[in-house]
């Protein structure tokens, strides 16, 4: 079983990617290609916070 | 974006193939000058034993058809040499269309010397950054040379590898020691790291709210930037120019050997043409097209890289995620990620020797490692990227309080102290004695930084406290007898 962390990092970095890409590839939908960017990279802070424990 | 062509990699190809020949420099000869006496025909510990127990389709190695420290000469030399070609860009001089297949003759050759190295160096070859240079070497092969096009694959394969590097290195962080989750392993990381160098001691003592902010610096460093090493081209600098920030606070503060260095080397491949021209005063040709058969070969290659990733990447997302691995002979696609464990306590071992029938604590005089502290008022020194080969395993040795199983070398040591071997005795940063002595002991220290007020009173850059003895007084008479099982 992928630790949940792992998921959120690894679902965050892909949204990232998707979110990046898009306005390279449908620049009419870059406003959306950003948003979902936006989330992989609130995806990816999560992931790494709840390891943490300061 | 920018408005500018990203299409074409030539400047970062450039980049790359002379970093990557300089780090091939270093590690060949590196490979001149301590393999012999580590793992040569009479080295700690000897070629013959590890071949021995490995059979050649394991671990394909030239030396398994000449165990010879003549051969170890040859091909290290040999490949300082092709170094030194790679390093001038000879293939580029080749006139077309020969500069490509001169270019994959010439960086087949390092990858096939530098392998033969690291599969019969046993122990004391098994570092990550071994199997990332070869990795990252066999790859500069089919980068192409001359005034075509870099295959963009080939690059992406790069990424790749600077992706398992950096992402594999988070992973098994956050599932390691507690301190890399409360942000306390910069606490210990300066004054404990294998071998410290001249900036080490400052940076122990930065602010304390500060390690904090390093260490959540590197986990967004090592598990969210390496996505970006596959967004389109400027992000994918953005994320280059974060990983060559990271690296090179590293590199200051830090003797890696070339493990920073090389993965500066694998990030260069994130910047294109457009992207360096626009930031800097750089002018790039504009390539003639890939070839085809080149072309036609990096996509066989990708295909065999990605087969090949199913069980790294497997590793990498498994709870029980181990560091370092290779998962093929030719170590073509491997498994990173190092530091999970910070220990919180530095030891040091301290070889000394006497010539006195019945010493007391007076009579002893201590050997000086290369790397490894032993004067307490001595500054620590730059090597990286060089790589302090028995400095190294000396730093793993001390962390148990007796020679154990993978410290076999260490009376083979002592013995070549006691029997003047010059080889041996030229790993060692001074050696007190023109002749050899008749005793030698090995003591066991702590060893921490001494603090701001300390230094500026007493100019010391350590203070120690001895914890144990780590070898007993011995002769050689009693090395032999005492270890006559073990090796």
């Amino acid at each position: 079983m992928v630790e949940r962390f792992v998921q959120y990092v690894l679902v965050g970095g892909v949204l990232l990617l998707a979110g990046l890409w898009t306005p390279e590839l449908v620049p009419e939908y870059a406003f959306v290609g950003y948003a979902v960017a936006f989330v992989g990279a609130l995806s990816l802070a999560v992931g790494i916070e709840r390891e943490l424990d300061y | 974006m920018f408005g500018v062509d990203f299409d074409s990699y030539w400047l970062a190809r450039f980049a790359f193939h002379r970093l990557l020949a300089a780090i091939y420099l270093v590690a060949f000869l590196v490979a001149a000058r301590q393999f012999r006496p580590l793992a040569g025909e009479n080295g700690l510990l000897p070629l013959s034993d590890h071949l021995s127990r490995v059979e050649f389709r394991d671990f394909p190695s030239l030396f398994h058809f000449a165990p010879t420290d003549r051969a170890i000469g040859v091909a290290a030399w040999a490949g300082v040499a092709l170094s030194i070609l790679a390093l001038a860009a000879v293939p580029s001089w080749v006139p077309q269309p020969y500069a490509i297949p001169a270019s994959i003759a010439l960086w087949l050759a390092l990858w096939a010397l530098y392998l033969s190295f690291v599969n019969a160096g046993g122990l004391f070859y098994g570092y990550g950054w071994e199997s990332m240079l070869c990795e990252t070497g066999f790859l500069a092969a089919f980068l192409g040379a001359g005034p075509t096009a870099p295959p963009v694959v080939v690059l992406l394969l790069i990424q790749w590898v600077l992706f398992r590097n950096m992402f594999g290195a988070g992973l098994i962080k956050m599932r390691g020691d507690d301190c890399w989750r409360d942000l306390t392993a910069m606490d210990y990381h300066y004054e404990t790291q294998p071998i410290p160098n001249p900036v080490s001691w400052f940076a122990h003592h930065l602010p304390d709210r500060l390690h904090r902010v390093e260490v959540l610096g590197n986990h967004v460093v090592e598990l969210a930037v390496p996505f970006l090493y596959f967004a389109p081209p400027e992000w994918a600098a953005v994320g280059g120019a974060l990983t060559l920030g990271f690296q090179g606070w590293l590199l200051l503060t830090g003797n890696f050997a070339w493990l920073n260095a090389l993965t500066v080397v694998q990030a260069v491949a994130l910047f294109s043409d457009g992207v360096l021209t626009t930031a800097f005063p750089l002018g790039a040709p504009t390539p003639a097209p890939t070839p085809l058969y080149l072309q036609g070969v990096a996509v066989v290659l990708a295909v065999v890289v990605l087969a090949l990733s199913v069980r790294p990447v497997l590793n990498m997302i498994s709870e029980t995620q181990v560091m370092n691995t290779s998962y093929d002979p030719l170590t073509l696609v491997n498994t990173y990620g190092a530091f999970g464990s910070i220990t919180k306590t530095r030891h040091q071992l301290v070889v000394e020797g006497t010539n006195a029938g019945d010493p007391n604590e007076d009579d002893w005089t201590e050997y000086e490692f290369a790397g490894q502290p032993v004067r307490t008022d001595r500054r620590p020194r730059q090597w990286a990227p060089y790589h302090l080969r028995l400095d190294w395993q000396l730093w793993f040795a001390a962390m148990r309080p007796r020679p154990g199983p993978r410290q076999r070398w260490i009376p083979r040591l002592l013995e070549s102290v006691l029997d003047g071997d010059d080889a041996v005795l030229g790993l060692f940063g001074r050696v007190p004695f023109d002749d050899p002595p008749d005793r030698v002991r090995v003591l066991r220290y702590r060893y921490r930084y001494t603090t701001p007020e300390e230094r500026a009173e007493s100019g010391d850059w350590w203070r120690r406290e001895r914890v144990g003895t780590y070898v007993p007084p011995s002769s050689l008479t009693d090395l032999r007898r005492r270890y006559r099982g073990v090796r």
